[in-house]
């Protein structure tokens, strides 16, 4: 990373320019919107089943009155574990006064974002009566786990939308006066959504006390989130969920997916805008590399604690539960994700060569599907242990049907949508930061930036 | 014109493989058609099981008709009939007003293949002079299901229910009497059962599988402890389930009683209460949490306005373009 004790105003002035140039967002070169097109598929895939379940009802997924929690469930799961990255990199990191952090911050918050906006969309996909959400805030009892995921989700997404939006305005505004060769409906949005933003010192005064106490409140509420997620599960009485250890469980292998996410989005980034080589250096890698590592201990540890401890008493149904993980119907599953979500990349990112960015975005890959297929094993087999005896034996058994995968990979390519339309549209790197952190003078940047304006 | 296209579409070797591969999609899809087709015409009618029972409940008579299949040695309920079950009095036939005999109604069946027909009291009326009948249910013309009729013959029959008691023993007697000849006599050794009634199921009273002594009758004392409705009484009933000659009849009776209702508890705050309910400390923590973290987000939203608010104090052009842009 370079480090700038000293500039002139003239060098940062350049440097500034440099930046401008480098980290406004391009158009899409044939592979962006081949990307594009094969998301939309997916994503409209997934609504036409969406609106096939909303006629037909519940009744043409694999869930019946057991199974009653399919994969809508672990990809709810799946996301509320992925959007606490946000939390994490701009929260943790700026709280921490971590200087490296600049580049990845927006890439987290997208990913928070768009992943806490489907978390609360399959929710309803779940419900199968959309119509009936409403009954959840007018009706709802207080005491009900569900409830308290109701309103922390809520919270969590508008405070992660707020973390986005605040330092993301001087971005807008540079898109506004820079970008010229754009149609009239992105400079109308861009001219919306700045709020009509003029980099007036006074105005970032405010963006970083925004950024304060958005950061000192998004990380309880972040903890909580997933922490009231795992309580969903360890307050119904089903073996595999009966644990005390559930929260740390599913807050630490929360942050470790959200850090794959962004290791995996500074690869793609870096690999297809070569101008963000500069920002999103080997150096980034490196230490996203050893967070990783530190993250997929902790995860390692709070797993270990979640199955050792079980698996000494092995009682009863928890015995027969832990039994189809270990050797059972689901052991290919369960140890394919211990080992490549959490034992190789511990191996391959503890060396220096293995956190270099490729075998960094492999192993960041990994942790993520992984994750994914953690959240089936945690959701289903669970569910398939009948509380009730002599009952019919295909009761027991869940398989998603075409539809239900068509909705959960339409709201993947959703999430991912949502980060790829932002990186077509709005600084993924912002300038004002990495203006601060490479020691360019607040000063400097507001007149650099207002001379700009006035052009 | 159409041979024409033909050798065009030969004539490319590149078109040659797609044009074959479609001719011979096409005759797999209409083989398949017809074979489907075929299959459909020769589908054979499934056989039903129709149940039918009688019943009189404080004078009120039914009849309830329940039909059922096998699949796969499972029982399944029909309830997709296309037309409905005739009931029909003595023989099959149209009604006739003179006696009342003949087709006397119909019902549709709910989603348990069940459907009851309650018979009215003209009909009672009808038919005073009989004390013997033969009901008979007919489901017919259906395009799935084969056609299926059952019968049940039954005798009038009736309970009179008696209570007796002081402070210390209370008795009730059911006293069961069947028509015979010209007359009701009392039916020995069959099984009543005598009962009070509660909100949900009837609370079972004496020995379970005790029949009527050579009178029809058959006592049990009530539990002194049981609460009683509220207006100081309790409701309690004897009756005979499916018997061979006299189907099911019950008969209920409220008679005084001295220990009150259970009043409900006063509502307590618990975690397993209603949400107007929930235990105060709760309640106080979740407001106390939302009023500020909701006030803390209302606060930087407030912020939005005032960064826009500078904006139009030094640069008013650009809010002028975002009102344009707005408009």
């Amino acid at each position: 990373m370079e480090e700038v004790k000293k500039i002139s105003e003239t060098e940062a002035i350049q440097m500034l320019h440099q930046y401008n140039d480098d980290l406004l967002p391009k158009e899409f070169g044939i592979i962006g919107k081949t990307w594009t097109i094969l998301l939309l598929i997916i994503f409209l895939t997934g609504i036409y089943c969406y609106t096939n379940q909303l006629r037909e009802g519940l009744a043409i997924t694999g869930m019946r009155d057991f199974v009653f929690w399919g994969i809508y469930i672990s990809n709810f799961v799946f996301f509320v574990a992925i959007s606490l990255v946000g939390s994490l990199m701009t929260a943790v990191l700026y709280l921490m006064n971590i200087s490296w952090r600049a580049p990845l911050t927006r890439i987290a918050e997208i990913i928070a974002v768009a992943a806490i906006i489907f978390a609360g969309l399959i929710i309803i996909v779940d419900m199968g009566r959309p119509d009936r959400v409403v009954n959840m805030f007018l009706h709802g009892r207080i005491q009900s786990p569900i409830i308290w995921d109701v309103m922390v989700v809520s919270t969590y997404m508008t405070l992660s939308i707020l973390l986005l939006y605040f330092p993301l305005l001087p971005g807008i505004s540079f898109c506004r006066d820079r970008l010229t060769d754009i149609p009239n409906w992105q400079r109308r949005m861009y001219t919306i959504l700045s709020l009509g933003w003029n980099n007036s010192p006074e105005q970032y005064r405010i963006v970083k006390r925004a950024v304060t106490i958005l950061s000192v409140m998004i990380i309880p509420v972040a903890l909580c989130i997933h922490t009231v997620t795992s309580w969903l599960f360890a307050s119904t009485y089903r073996p595999g969920w009966d644990s005390t250890n559930f929260g740390a469980y599913f807050v630490s292998g929360a942050f470790l997916v959200g850090c794959g996410g962004v290791a995996a989005g500074m690869y793609l980034l870096r690999r297809f805008y070569s101008s963000y080589e500069k920002y999103l250096t080997d150096d980034h890698f490196d230490k996203v590399g050893k967070l990783l590592v530190l993250l997929a201990v902790v995860y390692a540890y709070f797993s270990i604690n979640e199955y050792l401890i079980p698996a000494y008493k092995m009682k009863g149904e928890e015995g027969h539960h832990l039994t189809e993980l270990f050797t059972g119907y689901y052991a290919p599953m369960f140890w394919s994700v211990q080992f490549f979500g959490m034992i190789l990349p511990i191996a391959i990112l503890l060396f220096k060569k293995g956190r270099k960015p490729l075998p960094m975005f492999v192993m960041a890959v990994l942790v993520i599907v992984c994750a994914w297929f953690k959240r089936y094993l945690i959701v289903i087999p669970s569910m398939s242990f009948m509380p009730l005896q002599e009952l019919p034996e295909e009761w027991k058994h869940y398989t998603p049907t075409f539809p239900e995968w068509a909705i959960t990979c339409g709201s993947l390519a959703g999430a991912l949508l949502i980060i790829t339309f932002f990186v077509r549209f709005f600084p993924i790197i912002s300038v004002w930061e990495i203006a601060e952190e490479r020691g360019i003078p607040s000063g400097t940047i507001f007149k650099h930036l207002n001379k700009n304006n006035e052009k | 014109m159409k041979n024409n296209l033909l050798l065009l579409l030969w004539g490319r070797s590149g078109y040659r493989i797609i044009f074959v591969s479609v001719i011979i999609g096409v005759l797999i899809a209409n083989e398949r058609e017809g074979f489907s087709q075929e299959e459909k015409d020769s589908v054979s009618l499934l056989p039903v099981t129709m149940n039918l029972s009688y019943k009189v409940s404080d004078g009120i008579r039914s009849v309830k008709v329940k039909v059922t299949r096998k699949e796969k040695r499972k029982t399944i309920a029909v309830d997709n009939l296309k037309s409905p079950v005739n009931l029909y009095l003595s023989e099959v036939k149209k009604h006739d007003p003179a006696d009342g005999t003949g087709w006397i109604g119909n019902l549709f069946l709910d989603e348990k293949g069940e459907g009851i027909f309650e018979l009215s009291a003209n009909f009672t009326n009808l038919i005073s002079g009989f004390h013997e009948y033969t009901f008979i249910a007919k489901s017919e013309s259906d395009p799935v299901y084969e056609d299926a009729e059952e019968s049940v013959t039954v005798t009038d029959a009736k309970i009179i229910m008696e209570y007796s008691g002081d402070d210390s023993i209370k008795t009730a007697t059911g006293i069961l009497s069947g028509w015979k000849d010209s007359a009701y006599v009392p039916v020995p050794d069959a099984e009543l059962k005598l009962f009070i009634k509660r909100t949900f199921n009837p609370l079972l009273i004496g020995e379970t599988g005790r029949v009527t002594d050579e009178n029809g009758k058959l006592s049990a004392g009530l539990p002194l402890d049981i609460p009683g409705n509220h207006n100081g009484t309790i409701t309690i009933g004897a009756k005979i389930d499916d018997h061979e000659n006299f189907g099911t009849v019950e008969v209920t009776k409220d008679v005084p009683w001295s220990v009150p209702p259970k009043e409900s508890p006063a509502i307590e705050r618990t975690l397993w209460s209603s949400g107007a309910n929930a235990p105060l400390p709760l309640v106080i923590s979740s407001v106390v949490i939302i009023v500020v973290i909701w006030g803390t987000i209302f606060y930087l939203i407030f912020l939005l306005f005032k960064i826009r608010r500078i904006s139009k104090k030094i640069r008013p052009g650009i809010d002028d373009q975002i009102r344009n842009t707005l408009k």
